[in-house]
């Protein structure tokens, strides 16, 4: 145990400088949304009490996430028995201040149960899921490809898609569902994917960027190949939504469901474009990241929320109008992030690892 | 000239890592830019690819100014870059796949062109891994073979040698050879200058950022030119080692 002091030792030192550095934003936002995530789990827990298995699946694939992270986050030539990396791991934990705010706020919205299942996934750094994973058709374009490989190996997305499984067992299981539901839920998934939207580079590191640098694409072309892989990663979630909304509340509200999801969409495309390149904070490829900056995620979570009042209160017009509005902004916004990417490309560079 | 730059330098913040480079190098030449560690070759590879944005000077690759358009000049070369840029989460025929239609190949083309690559550079049978999960030489190899699939006009290959095993490393050095006579520009930054000495035609060393001599092969023996211009540090008695 004594000569892991000085490793547990660099590891507080760690903890504490992201804590006082610029990466407290980053952890005031991954609360945020941990705090938005506990809130509808609890919405849902009303519904949900004879459903143990969404948690019990959760639990594990928490669990599951947790068994890689050891390896990932202590170089693997240090002599380390096993023994020595699960002092390590729970070592972390401990000294991580997120793990305690998690536990409290989780605990105290939604249960200690599930304040400590999301506990178990707090620290892991991005989800290696082996050496191949299928992301569609080989025929698809391969940055899209990329972009969605790397997604589904987020915490972020596994999040989103938590969710959106909790959403459709509920539509299996109430009859009479309650259509505050129906909107609140595009909004949180929708915000579980805005740290991919504001992070559009992050997973692909700086080698990638460098790569985006060396191929003979506009700006603007990169960031429409960013936005299709959102839309894709995000439409299959925000369909399944509509889908289920459609079979329990009707065509209409179905489709006012999918008219909310695709103002989300473009609005969350938006604001990740200039977020992506304009913002001067460090990026980070792991999941619960927004970007580094807690304003960007503030601000998405409020511009999130528009689309989702205006389908909630709104009549027909007013929702077309929003998601017109959305999809005007987000076209302009990829013709002048795209240029700003062009001439800022090194400034993007430095900002990722 | 195939690369031109006059006054290069870069600095960052107070830091000037590169002076007033100034390079001229000639379609089907095969130039060797050498020089110690963290003296600015990357950073100049950088400058003339585009990847970095210079403090100063100009730059003309293949006739084309590089400010004045990136994305045409970014058609006609290739670049093996420092850190390789590759995306983790493609494999690495998925990489070449991705690349030829950008260059305006055909997928037919593309995949004619990557297979034969992939073969010549021992890499077609570990195609599907992705690069994330790749050893640092099948990297290497799969971001060389990215720089040469659309047949550029001139290549960029910083340290094109480190890592890649002897047989690939001959392969490798026929192929550039092949490509100059055929008119083909190669600017090739390495620390082996007993390789370097044999591949190339002609050379410029850098130190502190800026060029301290340039030439051309068989004038003088490369080694005496370089430690010339850089000397070795002082040597030190390590009777603690071994």
């Amino acid at each position: 145990m004594a000569r892991l002091g000085p490793l547990l030792g660099a590891i507080v030192k760690i903890r504490w400088r992201t804590l006082l550095g610029r990466g407290s934003a980053e952890i005031t936002g991954e609360v945020l949304l941990l705090v938005a995530a506990g809130l509808v789990a609890e919405r849902f827990l009303k519904y949900l009490p004879e459903l143990p298995v969404v948690w019990v699946w959760m639990g594990l694939a928490m669990f599951w996430l947790g068994m890689s992270w050891g390896r990932e986050g202590v170089p693997g030539q240090f002599p380390l028995t096993w023994q020595d990396r699960m002092v390590v791991r729970v070592a972390e934990l401990v000294v991580n201040p997120l793990s305690w705010v998690l536990v409290f706020v989780t605990g105290r919205v939604s249960g200690w149960g599930l304040g400590l299942i999301l506990l178990a996934g707090v620290e892991w750094p991005t989800w290696r899921r082996g050496k191949r994973v299928s992301a569609g058709p080989s025929r698809w374009p391969a940055l899209l490809r990329k972009d969605l490989r790397a997604a589904v190996r987020l915490f972020d997305t596994a999040l989103a898609a938590v969710i959106v499984l909790m959403f459709v067992a509920y539509a299996v299981r109430e009859v009479n569902m309650a259509v505050e539901a129906a909107w609140i839920v595009p909004v949180v998934v929708a915000l579980s994917n805005s740290t991919i939207a504001l992070n559009a580079f992050g997973t692909d590191t700086g080698t990638g960027f460098d790569r985006y640098s060396l191929l003979p694409l506009t700006g603007r072309e990169i960031l429409w190949s960013k936005t299709v892989s959102l839309a894709v990663l995000v439409g299959a979630q925000l369909g399944l939504v509509t889908v289920a909304t459609v079979w329990r509340l009707g065509w209409e509200t179905g489709l006012m469901v999918g008219v909310e999801g695709l103002s989300l969409l473009l609005v969350l495309a938006a604001w990740g474009a200039w977020v992506s390149v304009w913002v001067p904070f460090p990026l980070k490829p792991y999941r619960f990241a927004d970007g580094g900056s807690v304003w960007a995620g503030l601000v998405a979570f409020a511009l999130c929320l528009g689309p989702g009042m205006a389908a909630a209160r709104g009549d027909w017009r007013v929702r077309l109008l929003v998601m017109a509005m959305a999809g005007t902004v987000c076209w302009a916004m990829l013709g002048v992030a795209g240029q700003r990417l062009e001439a800022g490309r090194e400034r993007m560079r430095e900002r990722l690892p | 000239m195939s690369i031109r730059a006059n006054g290069l330098q870069k600095k960052f913040g107070t830091f000037t890592a590169v002076d007033g480079v100034d390079l001229n190098v000639a379609p089907g030449t095969i130039h060797g830019f050498l020089g110690p560690n963290g003296s600015g070759k990357s950073t100049t590879v950088k400058m003339l690819t585009g990847l970095l944005e210079p403090t100063a000077g100009a730059v003309e690759i293949n006739g084309i100014d590089l400010r004045a358009d990136p994305v045409g000049v970014k058609r006609t070369i290739g670049v093996l870059p420092e850190d390789l840029a590759l995306f983790d989460a493609l494999t690495l025929w998925e990489h070449l796949a991705l690349a030829g239609p950008l260059y305006g190949l055909t997928r037919r083309e593309t995949e004619e062109r990557a297979g034969q690559l992939l073969r010549y550079l021992d890499l077609f049978a570990e195609r599907h891994t992705e690069a994330g999960q790749a050893s640092y030489g099948m990297r290497k190899k799969t971001a060389l073979a990215l720089a040469l699939l659309h047949n550029p006009k001139t290549l960029f290959l910083d340290e094109p040698f480190e890592g890649i095993d002897p047989s690939s490393a001959e392969n490798i050095r026929e192929l550039l050879v092949g490509m100059a006579e055929k008119g083909a520009t190669v600017f090739v930054t390495s620390h082996i200058l007993d390789v370097v000495e044999k591949l190339v035609s002609s050379y410029s060393i850098l130190a502190g950022g800026k060029v301290v001599a340039t030439g051309r092969i068989g004038e003088r023996p490369l080694k005496e030119v370089y430690f010339e211009h850089i000397p070795r540090p002082a040597g030190e008695e390590f009777s603690w080692l071994g």
